[in-house]
C-alpha cells in the first residue's frame, strides 16, 4: 500500500505563508497581543475597575494603590479605566484611517500602474505633492477645515496615508503587469477590469497586506499626536494621545504621569510593527522558494 | 544631465501644486483672518471692512498669485494677524527649528550609522542583538512621548537640563546647547532607531556576498575591508533612508516645539492654519516642501556618484 504524503508543494502557496508566520515566534506574539487588545477594548465596562469619566476631587495625581493600579489623573479619574477604554479608539481609528488611506490608494494606484501614460503620471505627481508636505502639517489643515474631532482626524491620517499605498500599489501593478499570464488573458479577450481584479489585485495583494499592517501603527502614532495637540479626540473621551496631554500639562506636580499612556502605545504600535515584519518575512520567503 | 533637468521641472511643479493645495485648504476653512482681526464683539461692517483692508474679498487664486510674485522677489507678504513681515517671522522661528532639526539629524544620522554597522558585523552577538532590540523598540515609541520621558527624568526629577525653551546661539554655547539636548535626542532617536535597522540590514548583505570572503581569504585587514568594500556597497539604501528621515525630521519638529513650547517653525504653521494666516502658510509650506523636495533631488543623484554601477541606466 502506498501513502501519499503531502509535499509543502502540495499545499496552497497562501498557507504557506501562514504556516511560515506562526512559525515565527515574534509573529505569534504580535498576533496574541492585538488578539487581547480587541478583548479589552470589546469587554472596557467590565473590565475597567472604574468608571472612567468619574472625577474624585481630593483624589488628584495619586500614584500607583490596591484602588487604582496605575494612580489617577490631574482630576481623580483612575487611569487604568481610561486606559482600558481608550484601547477601542486606539484599535478603531488607526483602523477607519487605514481603511480611507486603502479605499483612495488601492484602485487609484492600480489604475495608474496598469494604463501608465498621462493618467500615471497626473496622480504620480498628485501622490508626490501629498508625500512632500511634512504629514502633520496636512492633517491640521484637513482638520481646520473639518473641525476638530476624531472622526476629522481619522480622515485626515487616511488622506495622509493614501499617496503610500498609492506608490505600493503602483509599483506591484508595474511589476505584474509585465507578467506573462496578463498578456494571455488579454489574449483572449479578457476586460481590463477583469485582469485587474483577478490577476493584478492577487499580486499586489501581499506587499498591500504588509504596508496596511505597518500603517497601523503609523497612523496610531499620527492619532496620538493630533489629540496631543489637542486636535483629536474631545472631552470627556479619552484616547491615549489625549491622555498625554493631560498628564504633560500636570508634569510639575506629577513626572511620571506620562508613563502609562505611553507605554500602551509603545507596546500596541510595537506589535503591528512586528506583525507588519513577520508578514513581510512570511511573504518574501514564498517567493525565494 | 536630461533626467537631472526633468526631475528639477517635476520637483518644482510639486512645490507649487503642495503650497497651492495647503492655502485651498486652509481656504475651506469656515471664518477668516479678518473675523480674527476684528475682534469677537466686532459688527458685520466692521469685519467687512477689515475683510476689504487685508485684500481678503479677493478670490484666493488672485490672493495666491499676488503672493507668488511677490515670494519670487523675496517679498513674503505680511502676516494677516500682526501685520508683520512674513519673512521676518520665518527668520525670528527660524534659528530653534534649525537648530532642534540639525542636532536631531546629527544624533540620528552619526548614533544610527555606527550602531547598525556594529550590529551588521557582528551578526547573531550580543552587540547586534542589543541595537535590534533598542532600534524596534526606538521606531516604536512616538518621539513626543519620548521628549516627555526625558523631560520628566532628566529635567524635573534629576534637574539637569531645562525642561522648556530655546535660547539663541548669542547666549553662549553652553546654554544653547543645554536646551538643544533633550529636544534634539526626542526627535533624533526615532531616526537613529530607523537609520540603524536599515545600515545593519545593508551591512549583514554586503557581508554575504563572495567578494567579502576573497577580500578575507587574501588576507585583508577588517579595517581595509570596512572601508574597501562594506561602506560603499551598503551605502545606497543607508543614504535614501537618510534622506527620508530628514524630511520626517520637519514633521516630528512640530510636535517636539509643542512638548518643549519653543516658538519654531512648527508652531508658526500650526498656528497660521488655525488662524487662516495665509501668507505665513504658504511661505512656511513652500519652503519646507522645498527642503524635502530638495533631499529627494540630491538623495536621487547620489545614488550614482556612490555606486557607479547605477549609472548606464
Amino acid at each position: 500500500m502506498t501513502t501519499i504524503v503531502p509535499g509543502p508543494t502540495a499545499l496552497p502557496k497562501r498557507r504557506g505563508a501562514m504556516r511560515r508566520l506562526l512559525q515565527a515566534r515574534a509573529g505569534v506574539i504580535s498576533i496574541a497581543f492585538l488578539v487581547a487588545l480587541v478583548l479589552v477594548a470589546a469587554l472596557a465596562p467590565w473590565l475597567a475597575p472604574h468608571d472612567p469619566a468619574q472625577q474624585s476631587l481630593g483624589n488628584q495625581l495619586q500614584g500607583p494603590s490596591w484602588d487604582h493600579w496605575l494612580g489617577t489623573d490631574g482630576v481623580g479619574r483612575d487611569v487604568l479605566s481610561r486606559i482600558v477604554h481608550a484601547a477601542r479608539v486606539a484599535l478603531l481609528a488607526p483602523a477607519i484611517s487605514v481603511g480611507i488611506a486603502v479605499v483612495l490608494g488601492v484602485p487609484s494606484g492600480l489604475v495608474a500602474g496598469y494604463w501608465r501614460g498621462r493618467v500615471d503620471q497626473l496622480m504620480s505627481i498628485l501622490a508626490d505633492t501629498l508625500l512632500s508636505i511634512p504629514p502633520i502639517v496636512l492633517a491640521v489643515s484637513i482638520v481646520a477645515v473639518m473641525g476638530p474631532g476624531l472622526t476629522t482626524v481619522m480622515a485626515a491620517v487616511g488622506i495622509v496615508y493614501a499617496p503610500r499605498l498609492f506608490r505600493v500599489v503602483r509599483a506591484a501593478t508595474l511589476s505584474a503587469r509585465e507578467e506573462l499570464y496578463i498578456e494571455s488573458a488579454n489574449s483572449i479577450g479578457c476586460s481590463s477590469g477583469r485582469i485587474l481584479l483577478s490577476h493584478v489585485l492577487p499580486n499586489v495583494a501581499s506587499p498591500l497586506l504588509v504596508q496596511v499592517t505597518l500603517l497601523m501603527g503609523f497612523a496610531l502614532i499620527a492619532e496620538a499626536s493630533l489629540s496631543f495637540l489637542g486636535l483629536g479626540v474631545q472631552l470627556p473621551d479619552a484616547s491615549w494621545g489625549s491622555m498625554l496631554r493631560a498628564a504633560y500639562d500636570d508634569k510639575f506636580r506629577a513626572p511620571y504621569a506620562v508613563v502609562p499612556p505611553g507605554v500602551a502605545l509603545t507596546l500596541t504600535v510595537l506589535a503591528f510593527n512586528t506583525l507588519g515584519d513577520a508578514l513581510r518575512d512570511a511573504v518574501t520567503a514564498r517567493r525565494r522558494q | 544631465m536630461t533626467t537631472f533637468l526633468r526631475r528639477l521641472v517635476r520637483a518644482v511643479v510639486v512645490v507649487l501644486l503642495a503650497t497651492l493645495l495647503v492655502s485651498a485648504m486652509a481656504d475651506l476653512v469656515p471664518g477668516d483672518a479678518a473675523e480674527v482681526v476684528a475682534g469677537e464683539n466686532a459688527s458685520q461692517e466692521k469685519v467687512e471692512q477689515v475683510r476689504v483692508q487685508l485684500g481678503l474679498d479677493k478670490p484666493m487664486i488672485v490672493r495666491f498669485v499676488d503672493w507668488a510674485g511677490g515670494a519670487v522677489t523675496g517679498d513674503f507678504g505680511q502676516s494677516l494677524i500682526s501685520g508683520r513681515s512674513v519673512g521676518r517671522m520665518i527668520l525670528d522661528a527660524l534659528p530653534a527649528t534649525l537648530s532642534i532639526t540639525l542636532l536631531a539629524a546629527l544624533i540620528g544620522a552619526a548614533l544610527g550609522v555606527t550602531a547598525g554597522l556594529v550590529a551588521g558585523l557582528r551578526q547573531g552577538r550580543l552587540t547586534d542583538r542589543l541595537v535590534t532590540t533598542a532600534s524596534t523598540l526606538g521606531i516604536a515609541m512616538p518621539g513626543f512621548w519620548i521628549g516627555m520621558i526625558l523631560v520628566s527624568v532628566f529635567a524635573l526629577d534629576l534637574g539637569w537640563l531645562p525642561a522648556t525653551g530655546f535660547r539663541p546661539l548669542s547666549e553662549g554655547v553652553g546654554t544653547w546647547l543645554r536646551h538643544l539636548i533633550l529636544p534634539a535626542s526626542a526627535l533624533g532617536i526615532a531616526m537613529a532607531a530607523e537609520v540603524a535597522r536599515q545600515t545593519r540590514g545593508g551591512v549583514v548583505d554586503v557581508m554575504e556576498q563572495s567578494y567579502i570572503r576573497t577580500a578575507r581569504v587574501k588576507g585583508m585587514s577588517m579595517a581595509g575591508l570596512i572601508r574597501h568594500h562594506v561602506v560603499r556597497n551598503a551605502a545606497i539604501p543607508v543614504v535614501t533612508v537618510l534622506g527620508m528621515q530628514l524630511g520626517r525630521l520637519l514633521g516630528g519638529v512640530i510636535v517636539i516645539e509643542q512638548v518643549f513650547g519653543v516658538a519654531g517653525l512648527g508652531t508658526l504653521a500650526v498656528n497660521s492654519v488655525l488662524r487662516r494666516d495665509f501668507p505665513v502658510l504658504q511661505t512656511y509650506v513652500l519652503i519646507t516642501t522645498i527642503i524635502v523636495v530638495g533631499i529627494n533631488l540630491l538623495v536621487d543623484s547620489s545614488y550614482s556618484w556612490i555606486n557607479p554601477r547605477t549609472r548606464s541606466r
